[in-house]
């Protein structure tokens, strides 16, 4: 998949856990884990929003095309 | 899920019921059969059309048996119907509605009814040659047909085989659903 989502920089900037972000986005951490992985095949606006929320960020902080 | 889970359960059942108690139960009607002076079993006669076969002796255990063998050739296809279904209603049993084991159950049954109706030529053929085998020369008959229920299944076949696509459809659906976060 061209997009990767990099989550763990943000993570470690904001001193954050796997776990503590699915609880606050509201997914298991399962689907966390299918993000970080690169295994998704699609990410809706509502756990995009949530994520940026969450983290304090902007999608370009978390989103690289390769 | 319970709509399609509880009933699905019943049809497994049901179609592994059959699976095995469909030889017995052709295997018991050819060996019990009456011919003479009497109509022909109606479940037979159904696609043998035996009645025109002007079978003038009481058929012996060996051409009993070898029908019985004949009518194994679409038999068997059927059999393999009633496992490609009681494969699918085990899976719906399970609650797996959108998966690859589903679509291959379609295929199998749209092939094994397709693919029964073709056999039913060489039964046809076989069955009349054995039960006029006894008869005086000259008076040997090999028969062929094909019939309505015959092209019908065949479209039924076709159609089931279009159903697995769209099943197969959904089951991309359903994937890509699944690693949606």
């Amino acid at each position: 998949m061209p997009i990767v989502i990099d989550l763990d920089v943000m993570l470690a900037k904001r001193k954050m856990s796997s776990k503590e972000l699915a609880e606050g986005i509201g997914i298991t951490a399962q689907n966390l884990s299918i993000l970080k992985t690169g295994k998704a095949k699609a990410i809706r606006f509502s756990t995009l929003e949530a994520i940026c929320r969450i983290l304090e960020c902007q999608p370009g902080d978390i989103l690289r095309h390769e | 899920m319970d709509t399609i889970q509880k009933p699905s359960r019943r049809f497994e059942i049901l179609f592994r019921f059959l699976f095995f108690a469909y030889p017995v139960f052709l295997l018991v009607t050819w060996l019990a059969m009456t011919f003479k002076g009497a109509d022909p079993n109606p479940v037979l006669d159904f696609s043998l059309n035996i009645q025109n076969l002007n079978i003038q002796h009481e058929p012996v255990l060996w051409q009993r048996l070898a029908c019985f063998g004949a009518t194994m050739l679409p038999g068997a296809a059927l059999m393999y119907i009633f496992h490609s279904l009681y494969r699918l209603f085990g899976y719906y049993g399970k609650g797996m509605i959108f998966c690859r084991e589903n679509v291959k159950c379609y295929r199998s049954t749209a092939l094994g009814l397709i693919i029964m109706q073709i056999l039913h030529f060489p039964e046809d053929a076989l069955i009349s040659l054995i039960l006029t085998a006894t008869n005086p020369k000259g008076q040997h008959v090999i028969s062929f047909g094909m019939n309505d229920t015959n092209i019908t299944m065949i479209v039924a076949g076709i159609m089931i085989l279009v159903i697995s696509r769209i099943m197969d459809q959904g089951r991309k659906l359903q994937e890509e659903q699944a690693l949606t976060v």
